[in-house]
């Protein structure tokens, strides 16, 4: 009989599990499509803005593709702020950050460095800096004015993400103007 | 008999207020022995009324015997000062009463029930975050979209990279990207979606990865050229294969996608001879 009772155990356990599986299967679905087509938009930036960024050869190019790609972010972000949806905030937020850092700041550092002794094209740097200094700015003014009317947590993370990848962008300001 | 004798006897009677007849004599002689015993008395008659201390007696006993056959915990903060517990060890072979009068099939099924409600928590639990992961209109969502992370990663790769080789391998990329969350929208029956999906991937094949594979310098053409064209090739073959199966109305999106990677792979296969010649 003892031998029995693990067979017996089989079903009883794969059973839930397929269930399980199936069940999951099914909700992800709706839930994708949803994102999908809420993303919609976003998509399509992050699509066309990589093909820009590939055609670009210089690197204030580069920042001016990312910049657009930031403010395709800070749109998503202030509606997702309005909506008060916590946790897409900190995902954009975190792509806020990602964005000034590796795309911003790494390309800004290299067109320092390849700009010295041309002062003519400093005046390009100083906008591409204050272009994206301007759209943290405004991203950190949205979320600090959604926390007045609805404090909550998310929103903190966020504004403290935005404000940690806006400070290395001023940095870099400091060193170059 | 001496004080001293009467006293440990009186000390070892189980209830000093009977004295034993042999005592009796001294006692009735000795005032000091006779005010010892009041003492005695009165100290047995106060010991019922002092404050019983909260005793975690219950759980070291579970402990103890679970523990059975090691060593013998020592209770810590007991008003014996600690004194060792007395081991407590279990027959080998033996069970709890009742559980042996248990049927054996009966066992099997309360074990399958058990793994049974463990699955169906576990699963319960691990299924959806907890509720800041609610949207405003009610529906639960994963925490992040993995398509929009997924191309961000992309374009931050590609806002890095430095050669024509590099750039054409993250478009690539980006295509693959695109292609491979098709099934979903196919399952979905989302025809639109698919349809602006579908746009996309062409948008990345005409306007990236055919001007990029113009700029890889001639000599790399063969090792980097190569396997795009394959990929792009298995994304055409792939497509057509879902397109067919699938209703008109996301096959034709399907088949839009699998024309375009037809054309990226062909226009590459083009760039591959020419460079033969």
């Amino acid at each position: 009989m003892k031998r029995w009772v693990p067979l017996l155990l089989v079903p009883f356990v794969l059973v839930p599990i397929g269930l399980a599986q199936d069940a999951a299967n099914l909700s992800e679905h709706p839930d994708r499509l949803r994102q999908f087509q809420r993303n919609y938009a976003l998509i399509e930036s992050l699509v066309q803005g990589g093909v820009r960024l590939a055609a670009a050869n210089q690197p204030l190019q580069r920042v001016e593709h990312c910049i657009a790609l930031l403010r395709s972010l800070r749109d998503e972000l202030r509606q997702a702020a309005h909506d008060g949806d916590g946790p897409r905030v900190v995902e954009l937020a975190k792509h806020v950050r990602s964005l000034l850092h590796e795309g911003v700041v790494t390309n800004l550092e290299l067109a320092r460095q390849r700009l010295v002794g041309e002062p003519a094209l400093d005046g390009h740097l100083t906008d591409a800096l204050q272009g994206t200094l301007r759209v943290a700015y405004e991203l950190e003014q949205e979320i600090q004015s959604q926390m007045g009317i609805r404090p909550a947590v998310e929103l903190m993370v966020a504004q403290h993400v935005i404000q940690e990848a806006r400070k290395a962008v001023e940095d870099l300001a400091r060193l170059s103007l | 008999m001496n004080c001293q004798v009467v006293q440990r006897r009186l000390l070892g009677t189980e209830n000093p207020a009977l004295v034993p007849v042999e005592l009796r004599d001294h006692l009735a002689d000795c005032s000091s022995c006779q005010e010892w015993r009041s003492q005695l008395l009165l100290i047995e008659r106060h010991v019922p009324l002092l404050p019983i201390p909260r005793s975690r007696g219950k759980a070291r006993l579970l402990f103890r015997i679970l523990q059975a056959g090691e060593k013998a915990p020592t209770v810590a903060g007991d008003p014996d000062g600690g004194s060792p517990v007395p081991r407590l060890a279990l027959r080998p072979g033996h069970r709890f009463p009742g559980w042996s009068r248990v049927p054996h099939w009966a066992r099997g099924v309360a074990a399958a029930a058990a793994i049974v409600l463990c699955l169906l928590v576990g699963w319960l639990a691990f299924r959806a975050p907890p509720g800041s992961f609610t949207q405003p209109d009610g529906h639960s969502r994963p925490a992040e979209d993995p398509l929009v992370a997924a191309l961000l990663q992309c374009d931050l790769r590609l806002a890095k990279a430095a050669s024509s080789r590099e750039r054409l391998e993250l478009l690539t990329e980006l295509a693959q990207i695109l292609q491979e969350a098709s099934p979903t929208l196919v399952q979905a029956d989302a025809d639109a979606d698919l349809e602006s999906l579908a746009r996309l991937y062409k948008q990345v094949v005409h306007d990236g990865i055919l001007p990029q594979a113009l700029g890889v310098p001639a000599a790399e053409r063969r090792l980097v050229l190569r396997p795009v064209a394959e990929r792009l090739s298995r994304t055409e073959r792939m497509a057509e294969r879902l397109g067919q199966r699938v209703p008109v109305a996301c096959g034709k999106p399907l088949l839009n996608m699998a024309a375009a990677a037809r054309e990226g792979h062909l226009f590459l296969h083009s760039l591959l001879t020419e460079g033969k010649q």
